[in-house]
Order: structure tokens, then C-alpha cells, then sequence
């Protein structure tokens, strides 16, 4: 074997290895999927590579004839495939798509036709042949037909990207870097060829080895096309955060802070306290008079997290607030909240609420509970029990729900605790649940101690129970005195 | 991780649930919803080896439900104590024919 030969054998080998570096790459550091363009274009330039090897060591073995036609037939095949998948990823960093009716004349087409040249060649000798020494001899098909598709393939893209970069400014996708590395891409590949060609000098013009310019050429355009849409990635991810921020922010702002002393009202002391867990949660809770001697208050869950949640969080806390002020009964308001809320609910979202309105005058609580956690309610003097009854379905589940409505009388100090799920399905490393009990037995040990106070043992409570394991979900209470 | 088996007899379907229908199992259950109803006149889903639901999962069940009212009919059957008290304390006992466990 001359040194040219072997030469070739290794700049061959070099092409192989560095692509299939880049596949792995792809798939591991990128995490690209074997489907994916990228993958699939990577596999057929390994194909192609392997089998162009294969045709360097077989050529010139006579007794090999019929694995040649099978290797050059295959690389022919192999190369068009990765030339038009080069094509695709091209055209696609760059925004555009092929329509689906030139895709069968610009991709499938020339494709058959060079897999009918391959199977006929032995016969028609168009494409190539192999003579009797087993010396493979490229024909007037594979300079002009095989190769100008080749080059059709990977030079429409660049001349394309040479637009965006010069004339088509204003047209051309958002972002320059795309355009600008597929634009030295294109210079480098036939750069290295001729600089392969100038090293190899005379006697290589048999074989086409194209393999290495564009395993190299490859690298640089998808190292950089990688990267670029890593940072940029990385960009949306830290302005989704940001978001979220703001959402939690503007959520956080939209509930009541300041305790209320509702001067209408001096018996009732409201108190209400969230924590929420680590992304925009869907608890919220309000309080209002709604006249001169009527106090509303409320407490809802959302089903789901972040912004979704947020907004229907904040529909829900404006319509329910809107409709206390026009319906007569807790009831209602969740009737007229309800319908509203299933309007263009296209992403099923949904809220379980509890809602009461005191009348200050009478001290009867009527109130309303749409699917959510049954509050606690300590009479004064008496241990702690669930107000056990659901009215209805949770909000925004089913437009013709009707809801119904309950009351209770009463009386100094009694005390009632609403809370969301976030509490009792707190649970520690055992899994084991906060559970109902536990928050039952908590209430009665606070019950000399006034509301806030009340709010933070319970928080503190459910902090100690799930030492060790990350708040899942948001944590929200509300507490109504009745003063001595 | 949750099992989903599809049995379908005419026009239909019964679909038994084995595992926890959570956040993580939900969406496979809402494909299966999304994808399968039609031509589904009789909708059943067994419940007898689920051992827990979430509101996730709550949802997907709601949507079955939503699109059975336009086409026929569902029912849930072999519920156990600890997912009816949920579907009894999230309103669910109102919208859906339930059948309990029979012990």
C-alpha cells in the first residue's frame, strides 16, 4: 500500500471518528434524540464514511468485484440521504420548510433515481463499473448526476444564508450567527478539499474523498449552532424565571396583607397567612365587608402550578369578589362564579373554594363549600370538629352545577380555620400525612391564643412534620374569631 | 406508575385503573380519554386496583365525564373507601354515577 494510500485511509478514519464524536456529543451533552435531524444526519455521514473506507481497502481486488458495486452502490445511496438530511437541518436553522409537495420532487426523486442507477449500473455502466482488475471507474452519472445533487443539496442552504447575510437583512431570521456559521461552513469545506487535494498531490483523482472537509466543516457549524441554541435556551429559561417571579409577586400583591379591623364590625378578628412553595402556586384566599354588616371570606385552591394557575387564580379572586357584591347568597355567587369560569376553560383548570358570608348583626355564617378541605371549627369551650358537607363540585368543573349553601349560628369565641390541602397532605419521610387530626389537635392546643398566633403554631407544626422533605405545595389559612 | 387496560365490547369500553393516577400518570390516562372515545356509547372505569388519585387525575376523569355527557353515558364502579371520600369531598358524587366496592 503507497503512502498516499495509507494516507488516505487515515484522513478517512479521522473523518469517521470525529463524527461519530459529534453523534455522541449530540446525544449526550445536547441531548438530542436519535430522531432527531441532527442525529439522523450525523448516522448517514458515519455510513457514508464506513463505506467509503470499505471501498478504499476492496478496490483493486479482483476477486471483490461484486462487494464493490454493493459498497460504491450503498455509498452512493448513503451519501445522497445524508446530503439531503444536511439539506433539511440546514433549511431548518434557517427557518424555512420545504412544501409538501416539492418534497417528493426535491428529495424522494432524485433519491430513486440514484438507487435505479446503483441496482442497473452493472449492466448500463452509467453510474459506475468495476473492471477486471476490481478497479472501480466512475461514470458520467456520478460526476454530473450523483454529485450535482450533492452539491444541489448542501449549496442551496449556504447561497440561501449569503442572502440573509447581505441582501435579505430585513427578512432574515432573527438571529445573524445561524446565517453567518452556515456561511463559513460553506467556504470551509471546499477550502479543505482543495487543501486535501494540494497535500495529496497527483495520483488520489480516483477517489472523491470528501469525507474529512466535511466531518470538519460539520463540526465548527454544529459545535456552534449547538452552543448558540444552548445560550440561547439558557436565555428563555432565566426569563421564564424572572416571570415567575414577577407572577408570584403580582399573586402575593393581590391577596390582602394587612389585617383587617373592619370598623363596622369590631367582634370579628379575620387573620390569613400564605406560604407558598417554590414555583407560582394557585392558593389564594380574600376577605371584604360587602355591606354594613356583612363580612365575606373566602379560601381557594387551583388546581395545577405555575402561570396557568396564577391567572386563573387571579380571574377567579375578581369574579367571586365581583358576584359577593350582586348575589344574594354564598350559593349563588358560586353559581354565577362557576358558569363563568367553565367558559373557554380549554385547559380544564379548576379551583376548589370555600366561601362564607357573616351576617354581623344576626352572627349566622352562610356558607358555601365547592369541593374544598372541610374547615375546622372550635365552639367555644368544645373540642375541634370538621364541618363535614360539600355543596358541589369544584369551580370551573361542570357549567350546571348548583351549588347549595349551609349556616351556622355563632356565638363568642367560636373560632374556624379554612386551609388548602397543602396542610393536612403535608407528610414526612414515612409519607405518612399531617392528616386532619393532627391540625384538629393543633387548634384546640391554640385555642386561648389569638388568631396569628394560631397560624404561625399550625405552619410551624407542619414544618416540624415534614423535616427533611422539600414544601410541595402552598400552604394557606384563614382564621375567624368570634371576640369574647 | 399506573396501568391502563382497555377493554372494548361494541360500543363499550372499560377502562381499569391499576396503580396511582397522579401528575406523572395523568397525562397517559388523558391520551387514552382523548383518543379512544369514539364511538364509545358506554364508558366504565374500573377502579378497583387504583390506590390513589390526585387532582390531576381528578381532571382527567372530569373530561371523560364532560365528553360522555355528549354521547352516552359513564360510570366509575369498584371504589374504594379512601377515593370515594375524595370524590365525595370534591363534589364529584354529584356529577358521576358511582358505584362503591362491594365487600
Amino acid at each position: 500500500m503507497s503512502v498516499s494510500d495509507r494516507l488516505f485511509l487515515e484522513i478517512l478514519f479521522i473523518g469517521v471518528i470525529l463524527t461519530t464524536v459529534m453523534f455522541v456529543n449530540n446525544i449526550f451533552l445536547y441531548k438530542q434524540k436519535i430522531r432527531d435531524l441532527i442525529s439522523l444526519m450525523l448516522i448517514s455521514d458515519i455510513v457514508t464514511c464506513t463505506l467509503e473506507i470499505l471501498w478504499a481497502i476492496i478496490d483493486g481486488h479482483s476477486e471483490l468485484t461484486i462487494l464493490s458495486y454493493v459498497c460504491v452502490s450503498l455509498y452512493c445511496i448513503s451519501f445522497v440521504v445524508f446530503a439531503a438530511l444536511l439539506n433539511q437541518y440546514l433549511l431548518d436553522r434557517l427557518h424555512l420548510r420545504v412544501a409538501k409537495k416539492s418534497f417528493i420532487i426535491c428529495y424522494v426523486l432524485p433519491l430513486a433515481m440514484i438507487a435505479l442507477l446503483c441496482i442497473t449500473t452493472s449492466w448500463t455502466q452509467l453510474l459506475f463499473w468495476v473492471d477486471e482488475g476490481g478497479v472501480t471507474h466512475t461514470e458520467v452519472f456520478f460526476d454530473i448526476f450523483f454529485q450535482g445533487v450533492i452539491y444541489l443539496y448542501i449549496f442551496t442552504p449556504l447561497i440561501i444564508a449569503i442572502y440573509f447575510l447581505t441582501l435579505g437583512k430585513a427578512k432574515r431570521p432573527a438571529n445573524a450567527e445561524i446565517p453567518a456559521s452556515l456561511f463559513v461552513f460553506g467556504i470551509m469545506a471546499p477550502a479543505l478539499y482543495l487543501l486535501e487535494l494540494l497535500l495529496h498531490g497527483e495520483g488520489m483523482d480516483v477517489y472523491e474523498n470528501t469525507s474529512l472537509p466535511i466531518a470538519l466543516a460539520l463540526l465548527y457549524l454544529i459545535t456552534n449552532v449547538s452552543t448558540h441554541n444552548a445560550l440561547d435556551t439558557q436565555a428563555k429559561m432565566e426569563a421564564v424565571e424572572s416571570d415567575l417571579r414577577i407572577a408570584s409577586k403580582i399573586q402575593a400583591d393581590a391577596l390582602p396583607t394587612v389585617a383587617p379591623e373592619f370598623e363596622n364590625h369590631p367582634q370579628i378578628n379575620l387573620r390569613a397567612s400564605m406560604n407558598t412553595a417554590k414555583e407560582v402556586g394557585g392558593d389564594f384566599y380574600d376577605y371584604f365587608p360587602i355591606d354594613d354588616h356583612r363580612v365575606c371570606f373566602l379560601i381557594a385552591d387551583v388546581s395545577g402550578k405555575g402561570t396557568p394557575a396564577a391567572l386563573f387564580m387571579m380571574t377567579a379572586k375578581t369574579m367571586i369578589k365581583d358576584y359577593a357584591t350582586t348575589q344574594d347568597s354564598t350559593s349563588e355567587i358560586f353559581n354565577a362564579v362557576n358558569v363563568r369560569l367553565c367558559e373557554n376553560n380549554e385547559a380544564g383548570m379548576f379551583a376548589t373554594a370555600w366561601i362564607g358570608i357573616l351576617d354581623t348583626r344576626t352572627m349566622t355564617l352562610q356558607y358555601t363549600n365547592a369541593g374544598h378541605n372541610y374547615p375546622v371549627f372550635m365552639r367555644a369551650g368544645q373540642p375541634c370538629e370538621m364541618i363535614r358537607n360539600v355543596h358541589g363540585l369544584f369551580l370551573g368543573g361542570m357549567e350546571f352545577t348548583q351549588y347549595r349553601q349551609a349556616e351556622i349560628q355563632l356565638e363568642p369565641g367560636d373560632r374556624l380555620l379554612l386551609y388548602t390541602d397543602g396542610v393536612v397532605e403535608a407528610h414526612d419521610r414515612n409519607d405518612e400525612l399531617y392528616g386532619d387530626d393532627r391540625l384538629k389537635g393543633m387548634v384546640d392546643a391554640t385555642r386561648d391564643l389569638p388568631g396569628e398566633q394560631v397560624l404561625e403554631r399550625v405552619f410551624n407544626d407542619v414544618g416540624d412534620f415534614a423535616t427533611g422533605v422539600p414544601q410541595f405545595d402552598d400552604i394557606t389559612m384563614v382564621v375567624l374569631t368570634i371576640q369574647q | 406508575m399506573m396501568n391502563i387496560i382497555k377493554k372494548q365490547s361494541d360500543d363499550r369500553l372499560t377502562i381499569a385503573l391499576e396503580g396511582r393516577l397522579d401528575i406523572s400518570t395523568a397525562p397517559d390516562l388523558e391520551q387514552v380519554v382523548v383518543g379512544s372515545l369514539a364511538g364509545v356509547a358506554d364508558l366504565v372505569f374500573d377502579l378497583e386496583k387504583l390506590s390513589y388519585i390526585s387532582s390531576a387525575g381528578l381532571r382527567v376523569l372530569l373530561l371523560a365525564q364532560k365528553k360522555m355527557n355528549k354521547q352516552g353515558s359513564m360510570k366509575v364502579i369498584h371504589v374504594n373507601e379512601i377515593i370515594m371520600e375524595v370524590f365525595v369531598n370534591m363534589g364529584f358524587s354529584d356529577i358521576m354515577t358511582i358505584e362503591q366496592e362491594q365487600i
